[in-house]
């Protein structure tokens, strides 16, 4: 199909009839800026191909012009396989159609439409207009603003035409229907067996392997069981087999037998030991007492010693008594001598003491009498500075102008000043000017007046008497002039008061006076210095005088002459008295120290003496009552009897010993020991048998209990029902996964031949895109699928990218491509098309646009391609023809 | 009047069918617990006072409490009969096992248990029965040996009873457990040697004989069932021996090849034939042969499905019966297309025989059928 000329009137901005013309089969352009009326040509062009003329759909409605309202008229003309058609419609108003067609026939209305409709391979418009199912192909070929960029969308119909076209080309190869629906239930089969991206069993099959291994572990848990009841049922045996054992012999007859002949033995040995026993403790008896009675020899023998001995030690304790008496009486004699030297001491002592007690009182009695002098002249120099701070006193008395007086009268003159200002504030101004020497007899309220220029502050009536002339009274009009001359009056009146009470006449004469007695009461302050500076109080030094002037009168003649040294004298004499009272004081305690020395040795001496007496007369004492007691006691038993009762202790002895050699070489072969431990070891054996077979008897029951309580459960049977179940189980899952891989394999064919298929039935138009991607895109691959979506595109690396990834630009390069393609395969096979791209490409960079310029142009060799942009600039290099829009020819477009 | 006596033998209460489905064995099971009823009447029928089983009265030694009360039970209710049973080697008597616990529970009083070798008169001067009982599964000894000395009155006619394998019958290491001479009648004069242990019926000499049990449970063994009505007229009297009909279904085993649709049609009427009523019948089918796809779907229906449904049980080995798609399969498959390519690469698999084949195989058949559903839903 290859477009002519386009013609419009009354076509929404077109009012005036327009033509584009002079379109060439290959390609063109249409450039303009925004508003020139591009997309209204398109619409043109749409509207006459696609919609139905007599339409009232409300995209019909918008193709009138909004002021003008007409009907749009459109005409086409067009070439279909080298025949010319013509195609005229108006819309809206006296609306209709027609076609003129190759051979001259003129088609009208319907028949015109139904005749384009066969012609171009598109469906009837809706009656909302056309939509991209009743435009087919041409929805995908003629792209419009901003629909270039993404993926084509092809509607069913267009799906249907390029289908087609294909299986014209490669036959039908995916096989219809079957084709679809046989994969599909393959896959659905398959899916309810296995999930479908690891291939893991699911569903019915998962549950059947589930249960394998459920009943795999029941029976493993039965044959456990019936093992368990097998063992039972042996130990059972092994019990039965043991209490009969135990029940069919003697054995427990022949214990019972030793054991009786056991006890007899015990009886017997126990018999015999009792009387070694009673023998050996009379043995042990008999052996005490000969072992008693040589103690007896013994203990005399001992104590003749004993008595000896004591007579030695007696005789030298009275020769030790008698060497310290002896020294007792040295000592006594050398003692006298110390007594004698401690005498005279004392006497040196007593008239060295008397000596200096005279000293101490001669410097005592002069020390006082000498500090009575300064205390007396202490209290005259007191007494005057009081009688100086008593005349200060009395002279700051004199003068009453204190500080506080003089504030009052300072304060009562501001307030007369005040008062006065005021008054004079208030008065009137009474001003004289007269001659000087006129002023005889002028009186001012009865007072001459002396000043020619005098200036009188009236308050009050002014009486001016002018003599000869008669009298002026000025009446100051001041309101509250009582007022303020009852304020002036207490003001003057409180001042004289205050001056009255100072003594002064004036202020000045006040200060004055208040100066004066500052100073004077500053005297009173150095007279008040003077007497702290005397510093003790007046009567405690009177206290002290009095005190010295009674010792003094009280003082004894003797003392009295005392005052006779000199202080000095007094004071060596005193010295040397109690140095010489010291020496003689060390001399007697010296004295004193030797003799009682000598006096603790002596006594100490005595002591000793004492002592050795009294231990000499006790052990005199003691020896003699001991020795009348052991003569007494040989008296009573003397040695020889002694000597017979050892003799007698030792036959019982040796006696007895035999005796029991006798007894022990007569005992019978086995211990009492040994036979008692026969005797409990044949008790616990028969214990322990009588004790086995009740155990035995308990297990038995315990264990037939076991096995009556398992036999109903029939394990053997229950194990064959189980290893049933799981052969059935185990068949079920072998049979699942042979469906599993008998529908595996069926449906990878199924993919595999499909997949193959597709490549086939795709190729047509895959081949004609490829020369195309190349130049844009070396060795890269786009991959559609069946519906003709593009899914992805491979490049070098081998890597496919999802054709939503790639960028806007290369997304819509791409999509230009695969329209060529489309309209390239629909021309090769005799079918109309035709490329139509408005403001496409515009998100190409430079290179690719040169690139995809070069792709257009060889394109438009087989294909007519019409461009609209209204970029003249970035569509320079294209090299198409460019069209203009033309006025056109009213009367072959009428409107209505 | 003869002494007469019921021989029977193998009821193998409990045992379960392990290639049957549920229902179907629990019918089985069934079948064998009705056995010991129908015994029971036929005893009645035929007035024998006597019912002597020859061992493996139960599957197991050790069956389920219910399993064990349902077979008393059942000769409970006849008590006109007194039925006398011994312990075989499914059910061998070991101390503290089955045969402990049931006389320790108690028994009917018409039932009686040997489970020791020695003489018992069950007809008080009349009979007296010598029971073999084995006490484990496989004895390598003749547990009949102890009879040949047995004493017994004079005049009492002495009947043998046994489990396990007559010298000379069989071959196998199996059947060569449980030795019993053939000849121990004469050795140990009895009048008759009750055995049990082969499951059909066998006359080993005229007073010797395997009974067979009284319902069939295998394929190997052919008939229905049997049990034995012996009639001694005195000791030292050859018996007469009739046999009674006891089972209510058949085992057979078919072997065929098939070809094409007619071949499948024949098998079909061929299998509806088989046994008294085709509802008590199961057969283990053999099938070899090549099918077309289309044959092959029509096998599946009218054999395994429909002819299947009609019998007891049939148990189908066809692991020879071969689909060989045809180039009508191949067509109703799909004229081209996807479908029919893949058709064509698993026929290619199918026909390498590698380890595939059979897997390409099912799943051709698999392709055939699907399309065929999708063709019939869009018919």
């Amino acid at each position: 199909m290859k477009l002519r000329s386009l013609s419009v009137n009354q076509f929404k901005k077109f009012t005036s009839p327009h033509v584009l013309d002079g379109i060439t089969d290959e390609l063109n352009i249409v450039v303009g800026p925004n508003e020139l009326g591009k997309s209204t040509l398109l619409d043109a062009l749409r509207a006459v191909l696609f919609e139905r003329y007599g339409s009232k759909a409300q995209v019909i409605q918008r193709l009138q012009n909004d002021r003008s309202q007409a009907a749009p008229v459109v005409e086409l003309v067009f070439d279909v396989e080298g025949g010319e058609y013509a195609l005229t419609k108006r819309f809206m108003k006296r609306e209709f159609a027609q076609l003129r067609c190759p051979d001259g026939t003129l088609l009208e209305s319907d028949a015109a439409e139904a005749e384009l409709r066969r012609l171009l391979g598109f469906k009837e418009a809706g009656s909302r207009g056309s939509n991209p199912e009743s435009l087919g192909m041409w929805g995908v070929l003629w792209v419009l603003q901003g629909e270039s960029f993404g993926r084509p969308e092809l509607a069913d119909s267009a799906q249907a035409s390029l289908s087609a076209g294909l299986e014209s080309e490669v036959g039908e190869v995916l096989g219809g229907r079957r084709g679809r629906e046989l994969p599909q239930a393959i896959e659905r089969s398959l899916a309810e067996l296995v999930t479908a991206s690891q291939r893991r069993p699911r569903g019915q099959y998962k549950d059947a392997l589930d249960h394998v291994v459920e009943l795999g572990y029941q029976l493993t848990d039965q044959k456990r069981q019936q093992r368990e009841i097998a063992d039972t049922i042996e130990q059972l045996g092994a019990a039965q087999g043991r209490l009969l054992e135990l029940e069919s012999d003697d054995q427990d007859q022949t214990y019972r037998e030793a054991l009786t002949t056991a006890r007899a033995e015990l009886r017997e040995a126990e018999q015999r030991q009792l009387q070694i026993s009673a023998a050996q403790s009379e043995l042990e008896n008999r052996s005490r007492q000969l072992a008693q009675a040589h103690q007896a020899v013994d203990n005399r023998e001992q104590r003749r010693n004993e008595l000896a001995a004591d007579d030695d030690e007696l005789e030298q304790s009275a020769k030790v008594l008698s060497d310290l008496r002896d020294r007792e009486a040295d000592a006594q004699q050398r003692l006298e001598p110390l007594r004698q030297a401690l005498q005279q001491a004392e006497e040196r002592t007593t008239n060295a003491e008397r000596e200096e007690s005279y000293w101490r009182n001669a410097v005592t009695v002069i020390t006082r009498a000498s500090e009575l002098d300064a205390l007396r002249s202490r209290q005259s120099e007191i007494d005057s500075a009081l009688e100086r701070l008593a005349a200060a006193r009395r002279a700051v008395a004199e003068i009453n102008v204190d500080d506080e007086l003089m504030q009052r009268i300072r304060e009562a003159s501001t307030a007369l000043e005040r008062a006065n200002a005021r008054l004079s504030g208030a008065a009137t101004r009474i001003t004289f000017d007269f001659d000087a020497d006129h002023l005889g007899g002028v009186e001012v309220d009865g007072s001459a007046l002396t000043d020619p220029q005098a200036v009188v502050n009236a308050i009050r009536p002014v009486v001016i008497v002018i003599p000869q002339r008669g009298q002026i009274v000025v009446d100051p009009a001041i309101a509250d002039v009582a007022q303020l001359s009852g304020q002036e009056r207490e003001a003057r009146l409180a001042l004289a008061e205050a001056l009255a009470q100072a003594d002064a006449e004036s202020v000045i004469a006040a200060e004055l006076r208040r100066d004066e007695r500052r100073d004077r009461e500053a005297r009173v302050e150095a007279a008040i210095e003077e007497v702290a500076r005397q510093g003790t109080n007046r009567d405690e030094v009177a206290q002290q005088l009095h005190a010295h002037e009674v010792w003094r009168s009280a003082l004894a003649p003797d003392l009295l002459a005392l005052l006779a040294h000199e202080r000095n004298e007094a004071e060596r004499m005193l010295q040397d008295a109690q140095d010489e009272l010291s020496r003689c004081r060390d001399s007697y305690r010296q004295a004193q120290s030797a003799l009682e020395q000598r006096r603790q040795s002596m006594e100490m001496l005595s002591g000793e003496v004492r002592e050795q007496q009294g231990v000499v007369e006790l052990a005199t004492d003691m020896l003699k009552r001991r020795r009348t007691a052991f003569e007494s006691e040989v008296a009573q038993t003397p040695d020889a009897e002694l000597g017979e009762v050892v003799r007698a202790a030792a036959s019982a002895e040796s006696d007895m010993s035999r005796e029991i050699d006798a007894l022990q070489a007569n005992l019978p072969p086995h211990s009492a020991e040994l036979l008692q431990a026969r005797i409990d070891r044949l008790e616990e054996v028969i214990k322990t048998r009588d004790s086995r077979r009740s155990d035995l008897g308990s297990e038995i029951s315990r264990l037939q209990g076991m096995i009556e309580a398992r036999e109903g459960a029939g394990i053997e049977e229950s194990i064959e029902h189980t290893s049933r179940e799981l052969d059935l189980a185990r068949q079920r899952c072998a049979r699942f996964e042979r469906q599993a891989a008998v529908l595996d394999l069926l449906a990878s064919t199924l993919r595999e031949a499909e997949s193959e298929a597709k490549e086939r039935y795709l190729a047509p138009v895959l081949g004609r895109v490829h020369p195309y991607l190349q130049m844009l895109f070396p060795k890269a691959a786009i991959r559609m699928d069946e519906n003709f979506n593009i899914v992805g595109i491979s490049r070098q690396s081998g890597y496919e990218e999802g054709f939503d990834r790639l960028s806007i630009g290369t997304q819509e390069q791409i999509a230009v491509l695969v329209r060529l393609a489309f309209a390239e395969m629909l021309v090769d096979q005799g079918a109309p098309a035709a490329v139509i791209l408005d403001d496409a490409l515009v998100f190409s960079d430079d290179q690719r646009m040169q690139l995809m310029f070069d792709i257009l142009t060889h394109a438009a060799k087989r294909v007519q391609i019409i461009i609209f942009t209204c970029r003249e600039q970035l569509f320079d290099g294209l090299g198409a023809r460019q069209l203009k829009l033309m006025p056109g020819d009213a009367d072959s477009l009428r409107s209505a | 009047m003869p002494f007469r006596f019921i021989h029977t033998a193998d009821w193998q209460i409990g045992k379960v069918f392990r290639f049957v489905d549920d229902a179907t064995m629990g019918v089985l099971q069934q079948a064998r617990l009705e056995a010991i009823t129908r015994i029971g009447a036929l005893a009645t029928d035929y007035s024998a006072a006597h019912v002597l089983v020859a061992g493996d009265i139960w599957e197991y030694e050790a069956p389920a409490l219910r399993t064990r009360n349902q077979t008393l039970e059942r000769m409970r209710a006849h008590d006109d009969v007194h039925w006398h049973l011994l312990p075989g080697n499914h059910d061998a008597h070991q101390p503290n096992g089955l045969w402990d616990q049931l006389r320790q529970r108690g028994l009917p009083e018409n039932v009686h248990i040997y489970t020791a070798p020695e003489v018992s008169e069950i007809e008080p001067g009349v009979a007296a029965v010598l029971p073999a009982p084995l006490q484990h599964r496989r004895s390598l000894s003749d547990l009949t040996e102890w009879m040949d000395h047995a004493r017994t009155d004079h005049g009492v006619i002495r009947i043998g009873l046994a489990h396990g394998s007559v010298r000379g019958f069989g071959t196998n290491e199996e059947q060569r457990a449980n030795p019993i001479e053939p000849t121990r009648p004469e050795a140990a004069r009895l009048d008759y040697l009750a055995l049990g242990d082969w499951h059909g019926p066998i006359e080993v000499n005229e007073r010797c004989r395997y009974s067979g049990t009284p319902e069939t449970d295998s394929f190997q063994t052919q008939g229905t069932g049997t049990a034995l009505l012996v009639d001694i007229e005195t000791a030292g009297v050859a018996p007469r021996v009739q046999s009674l009909d006891t089972g209510q279904y058949s085992w057979t085993s078919v072997s065929e090849s098939v070809s094409d649709w007619q071949d499948i049609d024949w098998l079909d009427q061929y299998l509806r034939s088989l046994g008294r009523e085709p509802a008590r019948t199961l057969v283990s089918l053999t099938v070899d042969g090549a099918l077309s796809l289309a044959d092959m779907e029509y096998y599946s229906r009218k054999i395994l499905e429909e002819a299947s449904a009609s019998l007891a049980h049939l148990r189908v080995n066809d692991d020879d019966l071969y689909a060989i798609p045809s180039d009508d399969d191949m067509d109703a498959i799909d004229a081209g297309g996807i479908v029919r390519a893949a058709a064509d690469r698993l026929r290619e698999l199918m026909e390498d025989g590698g380890e595939q084949a059979d897997i390409a195989s099912e799943a051709l058949q698999r392709l055939f059928i699907e399309q065929q559903r999708i063709e019939s839903r869009s018919r």
